[in-house]
């Protein structure tokens, strides 16, 4: 790593006749840090998950889910406004389910999935699939920071493809007549939600990706997963619904990530629950849903840190 | 039917590690009933809580996924790899070929699937009000109408894969719960009737479709789907003109 300058004009002087030295001019310049290589490639990562800098049909998958993801919010902050202006605002069931901000990524999970699937193998396999990941290597930047900045670029496209239509859905409930604190403070708690949530997404889909290294094999698997792991939840959610058996329940919720990121703001905000089968944890539980998102995201990241290293060493 | 395709065709389903993610989801719908089984207390698990969850996990999920994994093993897998040409270069026709393979799907889908939730039945709530057997035959008929389903998109699709696991999520799963009249068309809600007409607990609501219907539109989908596979495999050239 030739970071020093300094270090250089005595190798290629013209003194030494070495032999793979074929009288180009070296760089003398200053290098950049290894933050900035980093930061370079987070903003990288950000854009090709959304498809810009490649091919048109890169752009399809990420550009549709992200404006199917705007109709929902769109319907509801119309909704917002259509019964303000009816002047029906004192009809407080009908605006309850309009203030619960989290049931937004827990009913749009699908399309929340797919956006994951079909972005996480842009980031974590083809490098590994092609081989192109030692170029990487070959940089000033430890295999750590690559793997951390490429986690960190796909969590911050999954958290922009959720929070932007939350805060439009937001901006429509603040101009029509309602609760403001209690939107607000739904709200805030489903932005934090919604973080939680895509580091845990991104972590998983990132490891299914590298452990596949095949990019069509790591959709399926990712969608078989995430949505299998829902349907468990679902189903023994609604089994403990009926039995009245909530510790049941509770642990049928930590299979997938969708349902430990919103028991876990429904416990730590006193949320309402996306679904009336979901039921509101204790605080007890709550940790228990705060440890499970940790053992998520930590979990698939060491996984993943692991996998990187080893393809990257073969 | 063609015997040596048959043969090849359970030794590539069960010969690699794809399998096991097959036997998995009948061993988790098991292990699921067997813990709401031992949690239901003294009273017996409610055969109606039992119906829903058989039509939830069982129709809902194992059945497609099943479908799922054997049709891309056996049809999707050899069309992206090209080992399909082994097969059509035989003087086998190709509508033999095709239906030997849906067989195998069937059979798949059947043993893992719609048997498996038999046995479901019967660990949740005995014989009573007739689950049990309403959980197989709905089992058997929506695995006929997505054994169907699948042939057909898998022969006649590009990434073949993806295709039916967005139809499954897509149509099945989301399109089907928000639309009412879908139920018309989809392979889950036929399945769905069916044990809600032979089960004495009807678990939420009534059945969608008549009984006669949703069995004959499932076996209409398999033959369909059958044809239409054969059709567009009839008509594959190998050489490159």
């Amino acid at each position: 790593m030739t970071t020093e300058p300094t270090g250089e004009p005595p190798r290629t002087s013209a003194r030494r006749g070495v032999i793979h030295d074929i009288g180009y001019r070296p760089f003398t310049g200053r290098r950049q840090s290894t933050s900035a290589v980093a930061l370079s490639l987070y903003l990288t990562s950000l854009r090709h998950c959304f498809g810009i800098g490649r091919s048109g049909k890169s752009k399809v998958m990420p550009w549709l889910m992200t404006f199917v993801l705007l109709i929902p919010a769109l319907v509801l902050a119309g909704l917002l406004l259509q019964l303000n202006k009816m002047s029906l605002s004192d009809q407080a069931d009908l605006f309850a389910p309009l203030a619960n901000y989290f049931g937004f990524p827990y009913w749009t999970q699908l399309l929340i999935t797919i956006f994951a699937a079909a972005q996480a193998p842009v980031l974590f396999a083809r490098d590994l699939r092609y081989r192109t990941v030692v170029l990487y290597f070959a940089r000033p930047l430890s295999r750590t920071t690559y793997v951390l900045m490429r986690l960190a670029a796909l969590a911050t496209a999954l958290f922009a493809v959720v929070v932007i239509p939350l805060t439009i859905w937001y901006g429509a409930a603040l101009s029509a007549d309602v609760d403001r604190g209690e939107h607000t403070k739904n709200y805030l708690a489903a932005v934090v939600g919604v973080a939680v949530l895509a580091l845990m997404l991104a972590t998983f889909s990132g490891m299914v990706s590298a452990i596949t290294t095949r990019s069509g094999l790591a959709v399926t698997a990712v969608i078989v997963a995430l949505m299998l792991t829902s349907g468990i939840v679902k189903a023994v959610q609604g089994a403990a619904y009926d039995g009245d058996h909530r510790t049941m329940s509770f642990i049928g919720a930590l299979l997938n990530p969708f349902s430990v990121a919103s028991e876990l703001i429904s416990g730590l905000f006193d949320q309402p629950t996306p679904d009336s089968t979901v039921l509101h944890p204790g605080p007890g539980w709550t940790i228990g849903f705060a440890v499970a998102a940790v053992v998520w995201t930590l979990g698939a990241t060491a996984i993943l840190l692991e996998r990187t290293r080893k393809a990257a060493s073969l | 039917m063609n015997g040596p395709i048959l043969r090849l065709g359970l030794r590539s389903l069960f010969g690699r590690a794809r399998a096991w993610l097959m036997i998995a989801m009948p061993v988790i719908m098991l292990a699921l009933a067997a813990v709401m089984r031992l949690t239901a207390g003294s009273g017996g698990l409610d055969p109606n809580s039992a119906e829903n969850f058989l039509r939830i996990f069982g129709i809902g999920i194992a059945v497609p996924v099943v479908a799922l994994i054997a049709t891309t093993t056996l049809i999707n897998s050899e069309f992206d790899d090209g080992s399909i040409i082994y097969l059509l270069t035989k003087p086998v026709s190709r509508v033999t070929i095709i239906a030997s393979k849906a067989v195998i799907v069937l059979g798949a889908g059947v043993l893992f699937g719609a048997a498996m939730m038999l046995v479901a039945g019967f660990i949740m709530v005995g014989g009573s009000d007739q689950v049990a057997v309403g959980a197989l035959i709905g089992g058997v008929v929506s695995t006929v109408a997505y054994v169907g389903i699948f042939t057909a998109l898998a022969t006649t699709m590009k990434r073949s894969v993806v295709g039916c696991l967005l139809f499954w999520l897509l149509w099945e799963s989301t399109v089907s719960a928000l639309f009412s009249p879908v139920k018309w068309l989809s392979a889950r809600a036929w399945g769905n009737a069916v044990v809600q007409h032979i089960a004495d607990a009807a678990g939420d609501g009534k059945p969608g479709v008549p009984l006669p219907y949703a069995v004959l539109a499932a076996i209409v989908a398999l033959a369909a789907g059958v044809a239409l596979a054969g059709q567009r495999l009839a008509s594959m050239t190998i050489s490159e003109e």
